[in-house]
């Protein structure tokens, strides 16, 4: 496995396992009705953080074990499979987006819309990471 | 010039064309108290419509003017250029909707957020297009 692929490995699971757990938090508390919604947007900022010193850490574990492959560039196959990754995950965000702001005539409120956004943004990155990985898997199969 | 730059060229002309005059109402309206969700939609409908009708059109006249060069399937230049111009453009509406998501719904409300994630997938898709046309003029691939 390339450095670039565990790489893929370490954003996808962070992202599910922080974004996961934020949007099951969410819909647990619509689901209990009257949210707390100021304080449910805040948690967007732990998240973050969790997010980056999770995959910084990883980063780091994984370079440290192996510090040669760490250092070894794109080649063209992989830039290749990043870039066609990008632009389907860039078609499913801006369709995402776009349904966002019509479905927002239909149902107002800027608690919905904001996670809506942010849900489509998370999706299209995990769908980019996990593109990237099934193109990896078949490379190497 | 390439089929593909001058549909790179078109989409530019058919977003400048819809969407500049959207953003400039806009934001005249909202300097006088905004309009509201049912003005907007009826704007961006207008400025959606213009746009589709200038690629659309362009789009028939160029392949009756140039036949055969349209219907030339891409080939391994033409996907690392919209590969690596999605990527481009993929970064930019992700950027954006950082700022949508993340930092305007805690200093904005309403239809200016809605408003913001428009204009990331205009700007998002100018600058896929920008990359496009510079990659063909300039041998980006």
């Amino acid at each position: 496995m390339t450095f670039n692929e565990k790489s893929r490995w370490i954003a996808l699971l962070a992202n599910l396992g922080g974004w996961g757990w934020y949007f099951t938090t969410v819909g647990r508390a619509l689901a209990a009705g009257a949210p707390d919604e100021p304080y449910l947007l805040a948690l967007t900022v732990p998240v973050v953080i969790w997010l980056t010193i999770v995959t910084v850490a990883a980063h780091i574990v994984v370079a440290v074990l192996n510090p040669k492959e760490a250092q070894t560039r794109l080649d063209e196959r992989e830039r290749m499979i990043a870039g066609e990754a990008a632009r389907k995950a860039y078609a499913l965000l801006s369709a995402g987006i776009f349904a966002v702001i019509v479905a927002s005539a239909f149902y107002w409120r800027t608690f919905f819309v904001v996670n809506a956004l942010l849900f489509v943004f998370i999706l299209s990155e995990s769908v980019r990471y996990g593109l990237e990985l099934a193109a990896y898997r078949r490379m190497a199969a | 010039m390439a089929w593909r730059e001058k549909l790179a060229w078109l989409a530019i002309a058919g977003m400048l064309i819809g969407y500049v005059p959207f953003f400039y109402l806009f934001g005249r309206e909202a300097a006088a108290g905004g309009p509201s969700m049912g003005r907007f939609l009826l704007l961006l409908g207008i400025a959606s419509a213009v746009r589709v009708a200038i690629e659309i059109g362009g789009r028939l006249v160029l392949m009756l003017r140039l036949g055969a060069q349209a219907r030339e399937p891409a080939d391994e230049r033409d996907r690392a250029i919209a590969a690596r111009s999605s990527s481009f453009a993929y970064l930019a509406l992700l950027a954006g909707m950082i700022v949508v998501g993340m930092f305007m719904p805690f200093s904005q409300q309403g239809i200016a957020i809605v408003n913001a994630a428009l204009f990331a997938i205009v700007a998002a898709e100018l600058i896929r297009c920008l990359a496009i046309v510079l990659s063909y003029r300039l041998g980006w691939q």
